[in-house]
């Protein structure tokens, strides 16, 4: 092989590892990237909607009070406020929260405590009844505001799980960088090793047997086997000296 | 010695490691898993410092025998460590001890882990870690020079190095010849166990890393529970016969199947091995049932005879825990630990061969304390141990339970319990896999401290390159 062909095959491959090694680091770091927006982002959303969707739970119970004292038109409105916003947020949830099957639950569990409000209360046997309100109403409150809070707690718990994945994946980005800088130093010794020893040493070999020849009379006697220009130079020497 | 040779030769290994990184990586980028770009960085890094000697160096016609010497013993560091690089990037349980540990001990094939959880790992790296074993098995300088020759003077000279001079005592082969017959046998005795294992329902998967892992002697499964994890006798027996071949010598296997002479049936060391080993089984099998640790003769037999053969045969493979084994059966399993397979085969450590010249050694001075003025010869199948062999296997065998002590105080001084220290250090350098205490078989060595791991790799390495091969690459003479 020819020595530009060598050197430029040597650096070449310094630089494909190297490309490499930025390739996959670019590649990685993206995907951190995607991935720590789509954490903080989901998980954000998810907790902000059931932070939602409890507090209307909450001004739901609210509103229930007011109906339970007479007042009808302040709390349907304020019910019909709280389910509104309720069911917003509870279809957008569904899309952020990624067990659905707890969301699935939490909306059953809804339908059973929007069942008990939604039936009439002022004019009948339950405004002003507190033992109603005690044992048929906040029982299901209490189990609707529970399952919210599981939800919320398994969110922040995924939040948690999806942190320590991006710590992983940061050092999976790290790593090629720090392999490349090692193998880069390592490769470059191992290229000045191969420099020195098969391009260096021959020439010096052949300059120091013409100075012989020169100055001492001394035969040209330099062997050079790397099978490249040297090799032609030095044959060449020694048939211009008829040796 | 001319450093150029050994560079190129150790770039021939880190190609023909490469290849099996690239295959793992494709494992891994056909299942979507998280390892591929960890092996394909891998795969990339060892393929061009594989390159790069091929680029400069011109074409050596021939070594010496102390180039052959640092080829070997640098083959395997450098292996070592191109084989942790994918442990490395990937990261997780993978901590840069961790990653080296687990490296050594694949190529070793020793078989001790690190891993807590086997079972979380992607494929393409659980391939990838059997793939060490299977490499190391048969010594990646064999491999390599086998796959990628250039000369043959190269070829003799490895060989001279990588196999001790008593593993060539049976073969009546020219170098080359050996070459090829162990690698027929290796490749062979692979295909037929993971057959084997497809037969009894376990999926391909899963057989051709068992098969690696016990073609090697090396003992990495890709269950938590080891082969326990199959739980199915037909398994069970499959691999215990594998196991058994595995710990032969190679040549002696090869001379049985084409019919010629030495061969497994007449070789008196093969004879002995099997004794020792079917006497071993008895023991601890009998003393199992009798202390009620199973209930019946049949399940004492398996878990007995699967475990001593594990040991025996340096494998390293559980289909029980014998932490709990009475003290006599334990016993046993160390005595196997201690002893290892044969010469010639693809285990480590100090050899059945060695410990068979020992005893006639010892049989040969109590003749010679009868008959003082007598000429007594020491012969193993025929042929005559040299005053000079005896000495060196004696000296091997001296050495190798020195390392065993000065390891075992290493670390019980880093506050590890006397037992875990003592079957920790036996068992790397036997390059068996799992000891008793913190490190049992159905164990693994996480718990150890870092300088523990590293401790520990050394020993294997140790086991691996007898002694003696590691032990000159630190001889700075030899490098003049």
């Amino acid at each position: 092989m020819r020595i530009k062909y060598k050197l430029f095959a040597g650096f070449l491959l310094i630089n494909l590892m190297l490309l490499v090694a930025g390739a996959m680091s670019i590649y990685e770091l993206v995907q951190l990237r995607n991935k720590t927006v789509a954490t903080i982002d989901g998980n954000y959303f998810a907790l902000n909607r059931l932070n939602t969707m409890l507090k209307s739970v909450e001004k739901e119970d609210r509103a229930v009070l007011l109906l339970l004292l007479g007042q009808w038109e302040d709390g349907r409105q304020a019910l019909g406020a709280a389910d509104s916003a309720f069911n917003v947020t509870y279809r957008e949830a569904r899309n952020s929260v990624s067990d659905n099957l707890i969301l699935e639950k939490i909306g059953d569990q809804y339908a059973t405590f929007k069942h008990i409000w939604e039936l009439p209360i002022v004019d009948t046997k339950k405004q002003g009844n507190l033992n109603w309100y005690y044992t048929v109403f906040i029982p299901e409150f209490r189990t609707t505001t529970a399952m919210i809070e599981k939800a919320m707690t398994y969110s922040r718990n995924q939040m948690h799980t999806e942190s320590k994945q991006i710590f992983e994946a940061s050092y999976t980005a790290l790593m090629p960088g720090i392999v490349a800088i090692i193998s880069a130093i390592l490769m470059s010794l191992l290229m000045y090793f191969f420099i020195s020893r098969f391009f260096s040493l021959p020439i010096n070999n052949v300059l120091k047997g013409l100075k012989e020849y020169n100055s001492k009379k001394k035969p040209f006697r330099v062997t050079v086997n790397t099978n490249d220009e040297l090799k032609e130079l030095s044959a060449e020497i020694k048939k211009a000296l008829g040796e | 010695m001319r450093k150029e040779a050994i560079i190129k030769q150790v770039g021939r290994i880190l190609l023909f490691n490469s290849l099996f990184l690239f295959i793992s990586f494709f494992i891994s980028f056909y299942l979507h898993e998280s390892s591929a770009a960890s092996l394909l960085f891998s795969a990339f890094i060892t393929l061009i410092f594989g390159v790069f000697p091929m680029i400069f160096v011109p074409r050596i016609t021939e070594i010496n025998f102390r180039e052959g010497m640092m080829t070997v013993v640098l083959g395997w560091l450098v292996t070592c460590i191109a084989g942790a690089l994918p442990y490395i990037m990937y990261g997780h349980e993978f901590s840069l001890a961790n990653a080296w540990f687990e490296s050594v001990s694949g190529y070793t094939t020793t078989g001790s882990t690190i891993l807590n959880d086997i079972e979380s790992l992607p494929r393409g790296l659980l391939f990838w870690r059997s793939s060490t074993h299977w490499i190391g098995g048969i010594g990646v300088v064999l491999f390599t020079i086998l796959i990628l020759p250039e000369s043959s003077t190269e070829r003799i000279v490895l060989l001279n190095t990588e196999i001790s001079d008593l593993a060539k005592m049976n073969f009546q082969y020219r170098s080359k010849k050996v070459l090829m017959i162990l690698a027929v046998v290796y490749v062979g005795l692979t295909i037929l166990e993971t057959v084997a294992l497809r037969i009894t329902g376990m999926s391909l998967f899963d057989s051709i890393n068992q098969s690696f892992a016990t073609i090697a002697t090396g003992g990495f499964s890709t269950k938590n529970a080891s082969i326990a994890g199959f739980n199915n006798p037909a398994v069970d027996i499959i691999i215990m016969i594998f196991m058994v071949l595995s710990g032969l010598h190679f040549g002696l296997i090869f001379n049985t199947i084409v019919g010629k002479t030495p061969n497994l049936f007449k070789s008196k060391i093969v004879q002995a091995f099997i004794a020792v080993l079917v006497l071993g089984i008895i023991i601890t099998s009998l003393k199992l049932y009798f202390d009620g640790v199973y209930d019946n003769l049949p399940d004492a037999f398996r878990y007995g005879a699967f475990q001593v053969i594990s040991v025996g045969t340096t494998t390293g493979f559980a289909n029980a825990d014998s932490k709990n084994w009475p003290p006599l059966a334990q016993i046993v399993i160390i005595y196997f630990t201690i002893q290892c397979a044969m010469v010639g085969s693809t285990s480590g450590g100090m050899k059945f061969d060695r410990i068979y010249i020992f005893f006639k050694s010892i049989k040969k001075q109590i003749k010679l304390l009868k008959h003082p003025r007598a000429i007594v010869n020491l012969k193993v199948d025929g042929r005559m141990v040299s005053s000079e062999m005896e000495m060196r296997v004696k000296t091997f065998i001296v050495f190798y339970l020195f390392i065993v002590l000065v390891v075992t105080i290493i670390l019980a001084a880093m506050n590890i319990d006397l037992m875990t220290a003592f079957s920790a250090s036996i068992a790397t350098i036997g390059n068996v896999g799992p000891g008793f205490g913190d490190v049992s078989s159905l164990g693994n060595f996480s718990s150890l401290p870092d300088a523990g791991k590293y401790v520990l790799s050394i020993n294997m390495l140790l086991g691996r390159l007898e002694i003696f091969s590691f032990i000159s690459l630190f001889v700075l003479d030899s490098w003049k």
